[in-house]
């Protein structure tokens, strides 16, 4: 009962801090009279982008946008692996395991790093006997110290075509990622220039 | 009730004069701060304009319009939850005039405050209830009419609005601060939040 006696106080006194609060600063019923008559009508208060609600948003967003990068990073099947600042033998152990992860055994992975370059050489075999054998092949340029995107899988589904039109699929499938490259058959290999990058696939 | 649209607003504002400042205090009281009671009220003069015609007792102007405003009352209550996301503390202190001299304007803001985000957590047609009873000293009554209930629901919605309002109060650790606070605040005697 002692609580309730202290709450009850504490009620009244706010309730009297809330009447003198509301009862101030009132205004007069000429400012009503002039929203009447829409001479000066009050602008209303618009209270739907405080803060609280931008973070609100922001967070939902934020947790959206992740949910789609998971989704997008899984079907897209990339391997993205960082390399600025870190040594050869750390990136080429990240490909390693990436590659291991995406279902390639015992892939064959060589990273060198050299002043002003960054050269990596993948080979990843399937033992189940699919003609897969991808080498990719990165040379310097804008490789250097930025992530390393590896894309998997390569162009195993083209493999049944005819040369001239397997170099076609190649070069569209390239451009739909974002990549101008120009491919070239030379000495029985296709061979893929792209910027700095260059692919080469055995034919 | 004229046809001329000039005509009603001077019949209205004539009607308005009497309760007006009242009124406008009942409406910030009931909003989640003072402009948002003000917008409260503006929009409520404007939608008892389009009812006027369905006056029929000039007499009980002041339950009409308060019914008027509880309808708005409510119809802000309901609108998206994120559009009542409002900080409190950036609103507060909007549009008022200094304290009374005397008085601390830190420890009103902060009282005035807490009430207010007690009173929001109520159901409106108990911060209705609440706030025309208890702050404005309304007979249960003129509350009836005003909310067009019974009065015996109207005691229902007080009595359940003061229990809430004291267990939020429990929950804030209000206790044990409040006697020290009652000495300071000048508090008002009659029914305010004993029943």
């Amino acid at each position: 009962m002692v609580e309730n006696d202290e709450v009850d106080r504490a009620l009244e006194t706010d309730a009297a801090a809330l009447r003198g609060r509301t009862r101030r600063g009132l205004p007069p019923l000429s400012a009503t009279e002039r929203m009447a008559r829409g001479a000066a009508p009050r602008p209303a208060v618009r209270t739907a982008w405080r803060p609280r609600a931008v973070v609100t948003v922001g967070a939902l967003a934020a947790v959206l946008l992740l949910v789609i990068g998971a989704v997008a990073s899984e079907r897209f099947r990339r391997l993205l692996i960082p390399t600025r600042g870190r040594s050869a033998a750390d990136i080429q152990s990240d490909i390693r395991g990436g590659l291991a992860g995406e279902g390639f055994e015992s892939p064959r992975v060589s990273v060198e790093r050299t002043p002003g370059s960054l050269s990596i050489d993948v080979t990843a075999g399937d033992s189940s006997g699919l003609s897969l054998e991808t080498a990719h092949r990165i040379v310097g340029g804008d490789n250097v110290d930025s992530t390393f995107i590896l894309q998997l899988p390569d162009f195993r589904d083209l493999d049944h075509l005819p040369l001239p039109e397997r170099r076609r699929a190649i070069e569209r499938r390239l451009a739909e990622r974002g990549i101008r490259a120009t491919v070239t058959i030379d000495d029985g290999k296709l061979r893929i220039d792209a910027d700095e990058r260059r692919i080469e696939r055995e034919k | 009730v004229t046809d001329d649209p000039r005509h009603d607003w001077q019949f209205l504002l004539e009607l308005l004069e009497p309760i007006h400042d009242a009124a406008r205090a009942s409406a910030r009281r009931m909003a989640a701060s003072c402009p948002d009671g003000d917008d409260l009220f503006q929009e409520a003069v404007v939608r008892a304009l389009r009812k006027l015609p369905g006056l029929r007792d000039r007499g009980r102007f002041g339950a009409w319009f308060y019914a008027v405003m509880l309808s708005v009352h409510r119809s802000r209550a309901r609108r998206a939850f994120w559009k009542r996301l409002i900080g409190l503390e950036t609103v507060m202190d909007s549009g008022l005039e200094p304290v009374a001299p005397g008085r601390s304007a830190d420890e009103e803001t902060m009282r005035a405050g807490r009430l207010t985000a007690a009173l929001a957590k109520l159901p409106a047609v108990q911060r209705e209830a609440i706030v025309l009873h208890d702050l404005d000293g309304y007979p249960m009554d003129d509350v009836a009419a005003m909310q067009g209930v019974t009065t015996s629901a109207v005691k229902t919605r007080v009595s359940r609005g003061r229990a809430r309002l004291r267990e939020h109060y429990r929950r804030l650790g209000v206790v044990g601060l409040a006697s020290r606070a009652a000495d300071a605040a000048d508090t008002v005697p009659g029914e305010v939040m004993n029943g």
